[in-house]
């Protein structure tokens, strides 16, 4: 680019534009004149020419006439001899009146050969560049006969001559024209390669307080004068435009700030959205949907489209759909804030608990210009308030069962005492109302001891007393706290235990207390003429306590609550086998005590089930720590 | 060159030589008959290259007067048939008038016994164009005179009789004579 700024290629120049218009004119009027003045020269020469050979040939048509007449050959010749001044005419012969040839003359180193009878030509005949002239030869308006002569056109010589002065004329035109142009480009290129020089560097440069010198008050001059102005303009111009430049970048560098400020903001609030378990919505001021986050879209699994205006009424569960949009439509009628609980359908396909709140935006006249709102995942709330009303229930159950369970034994104890009030009963009777209201009262206590125990557990009030003992020991006073209930309900008890002595440091008394609360149960909960299997494990460092039984078992659900307080199942109420559902949740309260945990297995209900107490190291006594 | 070709040549001379003395020697035959019609018709060609007075051309007729010539007369009569001299009738007569005007044109042939001299003296000054074919005719008084030059019929001039009749010659008959006697020197021009 430089480059062709800096170099002006000469065909491209004024100079040699003006030179090849100079050149050119001159070589076109040369041709054009040359051409038309050679054709015209050949035109009028040939006629001249013509009437020449003519007016030679009437001469000499006269001349001979006498000697045709009175037929004199030699002058006759004679006369003929005449056109050796005349190099143009190549032959010439004279006929009689007879049409033979009378006399002939023919020019040297012509071999042009005469015809022997007068040819039948009267006038003149052009034939390329030879010219055949017929005349009659009379006198006295008597024919005497016919002279005939052949004449060399010489319109080659003529061309080349003229050709010859032309190209003199040419040389001497073309340098008078080099001359001119070279004159010219002082007057006219000069002040115009002036301005193309300026012109150069200005765009090389930029620099538009440039000015070209102003030469004469010619075209040249003017241009000069309106490119200067031009340039004052250009440069005032440029110059305003270079100021509205500036500040368009500052706009625009500010409008690039603000716009990152708000992606920023914007980035922010869609974070905040994010943050909120389902995000944010907005809506128009119409109440139509125009944005929902991405949270919420993700636990629908519908589009940020489908959603648009009331699109998101459609993944509300149907049983909430109505409602939802009559409580929108109202908020957005009164302008009011909004507060709903819904339920909505998952892409998973479960209906989730969502709470939808949003107030109107308005501007600062407080014309309205929309809606923003969340949406809260209030799953775990519906949760805690199912788990609660559920406690409660069971609180209630619990309440009746251990009425139910105090009173039982009253009427036993009642009539015994009733049998022995009475002064009839015999002694037997009376032993036997005594032994009544010894083993219900005895019952009752235990009833009391686990409930207090509980109590204690639940409040930690309740203290290990912890001492070595055998695993043995430990086994053997569960296994007799619950022998009459096994033996009652005829169950076969085994006993599987490690083969090397184990030394516990537990609380005795809450561990046997444990293990029966487990023998207890299974034996309740296994119809009668079952088995029961006690199997005690030590690998390692753990130390496992199972219990299995093969009875009624438990259900997947009843499995996760079997340790919580009141979980009694439903039907051991109709089992009447008594119990206030507390005695899991003690075993797992006096376990968890000791460090360990408690899991329950169940092949499904009917199929039996397994207790397992797992004990951690703390509680184990080794040998070497014995000694 | 040998004796034989030279031989053959002779033949052939001779034989060229017998020939064209053949054709000649024929008396009263197409070749006496020519040369009255050549003559005829230069009679008529001179009247071209000769202009007479206006005054003498007045008449009703361009009167010819053939002496000596019975058969050239007849030969002029049968050539000018229906045309015209000077742009008038010809008249051909083949004796002088005793009175009356004077011929255009005197042809004096051969057969012409009389003095030519003293002929010619009488009608001196005339207007009259005087041709004749005489031995000596210009000095007789003859302006042209017919002679036969390499068996071509030719003629000769004498400018002295054609100035004292008032006529005037063409130079281009001039050129074509075989000798032109100047008016005043007497000699022959060529």
């Amino acid at each position: 680019m430089k480059r062709r700024l800096g170099f002006v290629d000469p065909r491209r120049s004024v100079r040699g534009k003006l030179a090849a218009t100079v050149l050119l004119t001159a070589v076109v009027v040369l041709v054009t004149s040359g051409v038309a003045t050679l054709l015209h020269d050949l035109s009028v020469y040939r006629r001249s020419w013509a009437a020449d050979i003519r007016t030679e040939a009437n001469l000499l048509a006269l001349t001979v006439a006498p000697a045709l007449a009175f037929d004199d050959r030699a002058t006759a010749r004679r006369n003929l001899e005449a056109l050796r001044s005349r190099p143009a005419v190549l032959a010439a012969g004279l006929y009689a009146a007879d049409g033979t040839l009378y006399a002939s003359y023919q020019r040297e180193g012509v071999t042009t050969r005469l015809p022997d009878i007068v040819p039948a030509l009267d006038g003149l005949n052009i034939a390329g560049s030879r010219v055949e002239l017929g005349e009659r030869v009379e006198f006295n308006n008597e024919y005497l006969g016919r002279l005939y002569v052949q004449a060399r056109y010489n319109v080659k010589g003529r061309v080349s001559a003229y050709l010859g002065i032309f190209s003199v004329i040419a040389l001497i035109s073309l340098l008078a024209a080099l001359l001119f142009s070279a004159l010219l480009q002082r007057w006219l290129t000069v002040p115009i390669e002036a301005i193309g020089a300026v012109a150069r560097r200005i765009i090389q440069e930029k620099d538009y307080s440039l000015r070209v010198h102003p030469s004469g008050r010619d075209e040249v001059g003017v241009v000069v004068q309106a490119l200067n102005r031009m340039l004052g303009e250009i440069e005032q111009r440029t110059r305003a435009l270079e100021l509205t430049n500036e500040s368009l970048r500052q706009e625009m560098r500010d409008r690039q700030q603000a716009e990152e400020r708000r992606r920023e903001t914007e980035n922010v609030y869609r974070a905040i959205g994010e943050s909120i378990d389902y995000g944010v919505w907005v809506t128009d001021a119409n109440g139509r949907c125009t944005y929902v986050s991405n949270s919420f879209l993700r636990l629908t699994g519908v589009t940020q489209e489908q959603v648009t205006d009331l699109g998101w009424t459609r993944v509300l569960h149907p049983d909430d759909r109505d409602a939802t949009i009559a409580s929108w439509v109202d908020s957005v009628r009164a302008g009011d804030h909004w507060y709903r609980e819904h339920r909505v359908l998952g892409v998973d396909g479960q209906y989730h608990p969502v709470l939808s709140q949003g107030v109107p935006m308005r501007r600062d006249d407080g014309t309205p210009i929309g809606w923003a709102g969340i949406n809260l995942d209030i799953g775990r709330l519906k949760e805690t308030e199912e788990a609660l009303r559920e406690a409660d229930r069971r609180k209630d159950e619990f309440l009746a069962t251990l009425a139910h369970e105090l009173r039982n034994p009253l009427a036993p104890i009642r009539h015994a005492t009733l049998i022995l009030e009475s002064p009839a009963a015999s002694a037997e009777q009376r032993h036997w109302g005594r032994a009544v209201i010894a083993r219900q009262v005895q019952h009752m206590a235990l009833l009391l001891d686990d409930l207090l125990d509980v109590s204690r557990i639940t409040r930690g009030r309740l203290e290990l007393k912890r001492e070595v003992v055998s695993i043995d020991a430990l086994i053997n006073a569960a296994i007799e706290t619950a022998r009459p209930l096994i033996e009652q309900r005829q169950h076969h008890l085994t006993v599987q235990l490690p083969s090397e002595p184990l030394l516990l440091d537990v609380d005795p008394l809450r561990v046997s207390q444990a293990l029966s609360n487990l023998l207890t149960n299974a034996a309740k909960y296994t119809d009668p003429g079952g088995q029961i299997r006690i199997d005690v494990r030590h690998e390692g460092r753990d130390l496992t306590i199972a219990v299995h039984d093969t009875g009624i078992g438990l259900t997947e659900s009843a499995l996760s609550r079997v340790f919580e307080m009141f979980s009694q199942m439903e039907s051991a109420l109709e089992r009447s086998q008594g119990g206030l559902g507390i005695g899991l949740a003690l075993v797992r309260g006096l376990i968890t005590l000791h460090g360990g945990t408690i899991t329950a297995q169940s092949a499904g209900l009917g199929k039996g089930s397994t207790f397992t107490i797992h004990l951690p190291e703390s509680c184990l006594v080794r040998q070497a720590d014995r000694i | 060159m040998t004796d034989g070709r030279r031989r053959i040549q002779a033949w052939i001379a001779l034989t060229a030589w017998l020939f064209v003395a053949f054709s000649a020697a024929r008396p009263l035959s197409a070749e006496a008959y020519r040369e009255e019609a050549v003559k005829a018709a230069f009679l008529h060609r001179f009247t071209g290259y000769v202009d007479w007075p206006a005054e003498a051309l007045g008449g009703d007729a361009f009167r010819i007067t053939v002496l000596g010539a019975p058969e050239l007369a007849a030969e002029l009569g049968r050539v000018l048939e229906g045309r015209k001299v000077k742009g008038l009738p010809v008249a051909i007569a083949t004796s002088l008038p005793r009175s009356g005007p004077h011929p255009h044109l005197l042809y004096v042939g051969r057969g012409y016994a009389g003095d030519l001299g003293r002929l010619l003296a009488q009608h001196r000054s005339h207007p009259m164009l005087v041709v004749t074919d005489q031995p000596q005719g210009l000095e007789k008084g003859g302006a042209i005179n017919f002679l036969l030059v390499d068996q071509r019929l030719r003629f000769e001039v004498s400018l002295e009789p054609v100035q004292a009749a008032g006529l005037t010659m063409s130079s281009q008959l001039l050129a074509v004579a075989v000798r032109v006697l100047d008016a005043r020197s007497g000699t022959g021009a060529r």
